[in-house]
């Protein structure tokens, strides 16, 4: 096939699954609580609602809430702020993420296994914005999904404990 | 965030540079470096390792510790660094960062988002000045690592970082404009660089709080005379120097006393007070309560003169 033939590129969004051996509302609980997110993402996640009220342990955050991720090493610095679009309690968790973008997360079934589908969207297509972002979080996202699945499915938390250690994909 | 060497020459407009994102300048010279004066933007100026001479507007700032220069935007600033192994850090932010921030804390991200604004005026010069805050300094330095880190989602977390450290600029800026209101001046220009002086003083004293200091100490790094320091410090601050000084150590054996294990007389000397007993009065009549109420839980930390 000619260059010429070739659809253009799309660097506004990408896709990424993950196949896990877990109930969908067990993947469901991993997204969209406290507990869920702190056993497997990047910091400590807080969920505030409308009225301001802290979402803990299991509670399920709704849409509407604001989210705060703190560091794990430094519980004062935070890692990333957003917003929760999108929250209907079995399968569909969406919020907003670098660039207040939307990431949208879709879990269903597939040959008797759950799949965690992630689409980034809606991100700028400048050069530099695709190299921060459209590499930078498929990247990320990546790792993450990784533990998202090895810690589901009973295994061990990929995550990087050691203080000391920086500079390393796993945090 | 952008991390790269030091450039030859920053610009050579007149006006300051546009920068489309942030951007850290960071090198450990091997060399003498010199940058001629040009119009800055906004930013924060270090030095990681030895001294670093910044000079703004023609005043010669050495900048080293963990100290830190704040440069508002259209400062003229040079570099002269004759020695080596120096290592210069300059921070500057995204051309449009002061104005979303100041934008969104008041009026909220989603206006902030809805809402174009180009050209809201917005005087950072309030903070233009050296800045002896430890935190500020490795907030600074910490992003050296995270802008070259391959850490999962490390350019996101190096934005929050900057977004932070400029939204407590901004409200570090909105006190000092507030303070400096209580100076009785009738130009703005004189009301600014009284407060820059008292502000510099100040932050000597947090630096010194410790050792014997004077009044005349202090008004000689105002470069003020003593009782005209004395009488814009009441001013600015609503309290005197020596008040200031005294509310200083008390807060300083407060987080002494919260979290180290040293008795309340060795306190008293790291804090340079020769007796126990007026510190325990005046700590009492600060904080409501006396020194030995503030030691932390575990026993080991028990161990009182």
């Amino acid at each position: 096939m000619s260059q010429q033939c070739l659809p253009p590129a799309d660097f506004s969004q990408f896709k990424l699954r993950v196949s896990v051996k877990t109930p969908i509302e067990n993947a469901y609980r991993a997204w969209a609580s406290p507990a869920g997110l702190g056993s497997w993402f990047i910091g400590i996640m807080e969920f505030k609602g409308p009225n301001g009220e802290t979402r803990t342990g299991e509670d399920l955050a709704q849409a509407g809430d604001e989210y705060t991720c703190y560091s794990r090493k430094d519980p004062a610095n935070i890692v990333i702020k957003g917003k929760v679009l999108k929250a209907n309690g079995r399968d569909l968790f969406s919020f907003t993420f670098s660039k207040e973008c939307p990431v949208t997360i879709s879990i269903y079934t597939d040959h008797s296994e759950t799949i965690v589908e992630l689409i980034e969207s809606n991100l700028p297509t400048d050069e530099e914005t695709m190299r921060r972002h459209y590499v930078g979080d498929s990247k990320g996202w990546i790792f993450y999904l990784t533990n998202l699945k090895s810690v589901l499915e009973g295994g061990l938390d990929l995550r990087n404990k050691n203080a000391d250690i920086t500079n390393v994909i796993n945090h | 965030m952008f991390l790269l060497p030091l450039p030859r020459s920053f610009s050579n407009e007149i006006t300051p540079p546009e920068y489309s994102d942030h951007y850290l300048f960071f090198e450990q010279l091997q060399r003498p470096y010199e940058c001629p004066e040009h119009p800055a933007n906004i930013g924060l100026l270090i030095s990681t390792r030895g001294t670093c001479g910044y000079y703004v507007n023609g005043a010669k700032n050495l900048i080293g510790g963990t100290n830190t220069f704040f440069i508002s935007r259209g400062s003229g600033l040079a570099i002269r660094n004759t020695e080596k192994d120096v290592a210069p850090a300059l921070l500057f932010f995204h051309s449009r960062l002061p104005d979303l921030v100041q934008h969104s804390l008041l009026y909220g991200g989603e206006v902030l988002l809805e809402k174009p604004f180009d050209n809201l005026p917005f005087d950072f010069s309030w903070l233009e000045r050296v800045h002896s805050d430890a935190r500020l300094y490795e907030t600074v330095r910490s992003l050296i690592g995270l802008g070259s880190s391959c850490s999962s989602f490390a350019a996101l977390h190096t934005d929050m970082v900057i977004r932070q450290l400029f939204e407590d600029l901004l409200v570090k800026n909105q006190d000092a404009y507030r303070k400096s209101l209580n100076v009785q001046a009738v130009k703005a220009s004189t009301r600014l660089e009284i407060f820059r002086r008292i502000s510099t003083a100040r932050d000597w004293m947090e630096a010194h709080y410790n050792t014997e200091i004077t009044l005349e100490d202090i008004g000689a790094v105002a470069a003020m005379n003593s009782q005209h320091f004395l009488r814009m410090f009441k001013q600015v601050y609503s309290i005197t120097p020596h008040q200031y000084i005294i509310d200083l150590k008390l807060r300083k054996a407060k987080e002494l006393l919260e979290t180290t294990p040293l008795t309340i007389s060795e306190i008293c000397q790291n804090i340079g007070f020769e007796s126990v007993f007026s510190f325990s009065i005046l700590f009492k009549g600060r904080f409501g309560l006396p020194p030995s109420a503030l030691r932390p839980s575990p026993p080991s930390y028990r161990r009182e003169a």
